[in-house]
């Protein structure tokens, strides 16, 4: 039996009424723990309500504050050992920011056009979220009983001007249509941002990144796994190790994208004032361009090659960097591979098999 | 881990001071540097690092760095990749270029150590192979480029400690010393993946350095492996923040 249970069963034992345990029998053991359970929950309840009433008498500065116990569609269920913190309102002036650090567990972010924060948690009996106010920040923390703090299921809508930092460790974050600036930072688990105007900066150890539908500077950096951007308008940065960057329907007049182990695609618009720069160590490099873009392309590779799928003339710079020119070769591209092939092609083409690890171990196995 | 100002011409900056830059770009930079405060003051402590470890003698080893090398070469075991193809010998940096790089990343070392970031380290998810590289891929290039010769390496590198043939090498270790001594506060599993990564940034740095020892002129090979060894200090760095910030967490 797992000690939070244990703890349920005594619990039940010590605060059910004589009639509740009179209900049951030594033998129906299910059912004694089926009442330890609500009795734990009760209890849990009860205890979290507490904790957010001394909050509350710890915030004068907020301008008003209530609780709605509906529920959000998107909420998750529990295990028996967790329990739903009532959804709490509060107002916020624009300018307030919000940070929170979870240890475990998913953070979702909504916004809505009200100057309010609405904060929803579930987490486990033993644990509580607590709520600081700092100036214009406004943090929520976990207290726990345990030496590692259980995990938290945050559900969050925040006013879409509101300044987000959202620090977790095995925590997947997801945030849509935030207008503040944004920052995200993850060890393990997923970050996914939807919808967004605004400043975001992405970054995850061993987390994917996937930013969609952005307006505004996107820096994503994660270790070992993808970073997908799909239709940002605005400078892109994006890092990888051993992974692959992706990058389509791209609006941007800075662009830099690079990794050591993976591939790097990238199909979007070209501005005749943009730089735009896709460097790898072990992978492709896959660039859908307008042929009659304005661009002056450097393309650099040591053991790779270059393949393009509309006719261009390679001027040889130096030893393994070779110049092309489109148009007026206003922007400037710099397309770099150790040891990867080098694609050119229209926007809307099929795409090199640049796109998975798979394509190119098999080549490798191939040539060996 | 990125600076929210970057700007795409600041890496050319070295480049600037080189005379490496072709004509246009020089000229597009020169407008861009009236109009880029950051840029210009970049540019100006640029210079003036330069123009102290054009100063500076070198520094002599330290009697402690062989048995650490002895130890370092012992843990690894022996090297199992192919080489490129040799053609000659050659040195990679300049010396002062050297001494600059080790500035720069005593410097940010040291500032990293004193970082307090916010993560702890938890528990586990996939971690990344690792191997690395691949056999070259096929040759490809029906546009009229010269044939690029392939590399061949093999499939595996092993992390361990590195001895320090540079400056700037030393001051790796220094960061791989401090992240050893913080690894036990972090997942294993996030370890494992740090580990794994760590390697294959190694082996693209170790592919690039015999690549340039094939051919000590080639430039994109020499700014590759720059770009390479800065992605290994920043990966250092982070890895080391984490581990403090795990400690941090624990002690509150």
């Amino acid at each position: 039996m797992r000690p939070p249970l244990a703890a349920a069963v005594l619990a039940a034992l010590v605060f059910l009424p004589p009639v509740a345990r009179a209900d049951c029998p030594d033998r129906d053991i299910e059912s004694a723990v089926e009442a330890a359970r609500s009795a734990a929950a009760v209890i849990a309840r009860s205890a979290v309500k507490t904790a957010v009433s001394v909050i509350e008498t710890t915030l004068p500065t907020l301008a008003a504050y209530s609780h709605d116990d509906s529920d959000d569609s998107d909420s998750e269920e529990g295990d028996e050992n967790t329990v739903s913190q009532p959804d709490t309102t509060i107002a916020v002036r624009p300018g307030t920011s919000l940070d929170i650090e979870n240890f475990s567990g998913p953070i979702s972010v909504k916004t809505w056009d009200k100057n309010e924060l609405k904060i929803a948690a579930d987490h486990g009996v033993r644990d509580h979220v607590t709520l600081e106010r700092k100036g214009p920040e406004i943090r929520l923390r976990v207290k726990s009983q345990r030496w590692v703090p259980g995990s938290i299921h945050y559900r969050i809508v925040a006013p879409r001007w509101m300044k987000l930092g959202l620090w977790g460790v095995n925590t997947a974050v997801d945030v849509q249509d935030s207008g503040g600036e944004l920052h995200v930072e993850t060890v393990q688990g997923d970050i996914t941002l939807k919808g967004s105007t605004g400043f975001a900066s992405l970054t995850s150890v061993q987390g994917g990144i996937l930013a969609q539908d952005v307006r505004g500077r996107v820096e994503a950096s994660t270790v070992s796994e993808t970073v997908r951007l799909a239709n940002v308008t605005g400078p892109i940065s994006a890092e990888s190790v051993n992974g692959g960057i992706e990058i389509e329907g791209a609006s941007s007049d800075s662009v830099d994208a690079s990794t050591v182990n993976g591939p790097v695609t990238f199909e979007g618009l070209v501005s005749d004032r943009g730089f735009y720069r896709f460097a790898t160590h072990s992978g492709c490099i896959d660039v859908a361009m307008p042929e009659r873009s304005n661009a002056t392309l450097s393309l650099s590779t040591f053991s790779g090659g270059i393949d393009s799928s509309f006719p261009v003339t390679l001027k040889k710079i130096k030893s393994r960097r070779f110049e092309t020119t489109l148009g007026n070769g206003r922007a400037r591209f710099e397309l770099e591979s150790f040891q990867g092939t080098i694609f050119l092609r229209r926007p809307g083409e099929a795409r090199s098999n640049c796109d998975s690890k798979d394509d190119s171990d098999d080549d490798s196995d191939d040539d060996q | 881990m990125h600076d929210a100002t970057r700007d795409p011409w600041m890496e050319r900056l070295s480049e600037y001071l080189d005379g490496a830059l072709e004509r246009s770009d020089r000229e597009t930079l020169e407008a861009h540097l009236k109009q880029c405060a950051e840029c210009a003051r970049t540019l100006e402590e640029l210079g003036r690092v330069r123009a102290r470890a054009r100063e500076l003698t070198p520094a002599p080893v330290p009697d402690s760095l062989w048995p650490r090398i002895e130890k370092a070469i012992a843990e690894s075991g022996p090297a199992r990749i192919t080489p490129l193809e040799s053609r000659r010998a050659g040195r990679s940096f300049s010396l002062p270029e050297l001494l600059a790089a080790c500035l720069a990343v005593a410097v940010v070392s040291g500032g990293t150590m004193f970082a307090v970031l916010r993560h702890q380290s938890p528990a586990a998810r996939t971690e990344p192979a690792a191997t690395l590289v691949r056999g070259p891929e096929p040759a490809r290039t029906p546009a009229p480029v010269e044939a690029v010769p392939a590399a061949r390496t093999e499939d595996r590198t092993t992390l361990a400690p590195q001895a320090s043939e540079t400056p700037h090498e030393e001051a790796i270790s220094e960061l791989r010393k401090a992240l050893s001594r913080e690894r036990d506060r972090l997942d294993p599993t996030t370890i494992r993946t740090l580990e794994a990564n760590l390697a294959i940034i190694d082996l693209a740095i170790d592919q690039a350095k015999r690549a340039l020892a094939a051919d000590p002129a080639d430039s994109y090979v020499k700014q590759h492996l720059a770009e390479t060894m800065r992605r290994r200090v920043e990966f250092l760095q982070r890895a080391t923040m984490l581990a403090s910030t795990s400690n941090s967490e624990e002690s509150r």
